[in-house]
């Protein structure tokens, strides 16, 4: 008889082994299934900036080749006009500088005024001209689209006290980033 | 008498010799085999004109393209394949992060190969603002337990008056990481 109580209790314990082991692995056999494999790869895309700005001087119109002191406006005379294109992926600035016969003469009496031009962002919209390079006019960033601006030159014959003859007046733009 | 007895004892032996009740000799052997899988989704790029120069004197274009990325997927489970990007601009040495930058992704339908089902986003068969992390954009789905890898082609592309907005300058670089995504469904 106690021969076969111990078997008994051997095989009760056996089955509740395998019992646990069947409720364990139920349990977790969902909770392996809840795990999510998952793995990632990027790719390096770079864009590097050559050219900032960019000015074009597209038409240079309407030269005036004569300036009479006596004529009519003489106080401000309209010497031309240049049409210039401007763009930039960031705020720039136009500057104008000039020099008269090479620079040999004095550019006073000559001043440069935006006479068209999409909006513009900074004052002055008129320079005086002279060797040294001033703003003229300031636009924020708008790229790709070219901006296309009229600048006037004009002369005061009364301050410019040039003498009678020919004189080339050289009108130089330059853009400059904006930090 | 003793002929009944014998008879009756031969008799009895042999249907104890019979009978199941006597244990038999028996044997088994099994062969185990064990593996652990590692990865059920895997993930692999390739890309090609990775490098593009943003010059204003060629600046007839509204977009700047990239190569196109080339992906291949290996699962042997259902699968959702995500993008996203990130943007960071170095000026003079300077790294800093701008958002997305105007990157568009744009998964190419005629480049989808393999025998796997697949189900795509048709959304991104046009080209999508590219999202950053932790958003995600879905390109696509696969797998369905078939274990078959899966080919496909996203186009990259700036659109450059965002990337205006990054307030650029002549020198600098603008680094795109486009990160992809698989996870197991």
């Amino acid at each position: 008889m106690r021969g076969v109580r111990r078997v008994l209790v051997i095989a009760r314990a056996v089955s509740c082994l395998l019992v646990g082991t069947i409720v364990l692995g139920a349990i977790g056999l969902p909770a392996l299934a809840q795990l999510e494999d998952w793995t990632c790869a990027s790719a390096i895309l770079t864009v590097r900036v050559e050219q900032a700005v960019v000015l074009r001087i597209l038409r240079v119109d309407s030269l005036r080749d004569t300036i009479d002191a006596l004529g009519p406006n003489r106080g401000s005379v309209y010497v031309g006009d240049v049409v210039l294109s401007t763009e930039g992926i960031c705020a720039y600035v136009v500057l104008i500088s000039a020099t008269m016969d090479s620079g040999r003469l004095p550019t006073r009496g000559f001043r440069a005024q935006v006479l068209e031009c999409p909006p513009l962002g900074m004052q002055p919209w008129q320079a005086e001209l002279g060797k040294l390079p001033v703003p003229l006019f300031s636009r924020e960033a708008d790229w790709p689209l070219a901006t296309e601006s009229t600048v006037g030159i004009f002369c005061d014959p009364s301050s410019a006290r040039l003498e009678t003859g020919t004189h080339t007046l050289q009108v130089t733009f330059a853009i400059l980033e904006r930090e | 008498m003793m002929t009944r007895v014998a008879a009756a004892g031969l008799l009895l032996l042999t249907v104890l010799a019979s009978t199941p009740a006597f244990p038999q000799d028996t044997d088994s052997a099994m062969a185990v085999y064990g593996f652990t899988l590692n990865e059920t989704v895997a993930l692999r790029l390739s890309v090609s004109g990775t490098e593009r120069v943003l010059d204003v004197r060629d600046s007839s274009d509204l977009y700047l393209r990239f190569g196109d990325i080339q992906g291949m997927t290996g699962a042997i489970t259902g699968y959702d394949v995500y993008a996203s990007a990130t943007a960071s601009a170095n000026s003079d040495g300077a790294v800093r992060p701008i958002d997305t930058g105007g990157l568009e992704l744009r998964l190419d339908d005629a480049g989808f190969s393999g025998t796997a089902p697949t189900w795509a986003n048709a959304e991104i068969f046009e080209f999508q603002k590219a999202v950053a992390p932790p958003e995600r954009t879905l390109l696509f789905t696969g797998g369905n337990n078939v274990a078959d890898s899966t080919r496909f082609v996203v186009e990259a592309r700036v659109d450059l008056e965002e990337l205006v907005s990054a307030a650029l300058h002549a020198g600098d670089v603008v680094t795109y990481r486009v990160l992809f995504t698989i996870i197991e469904r």
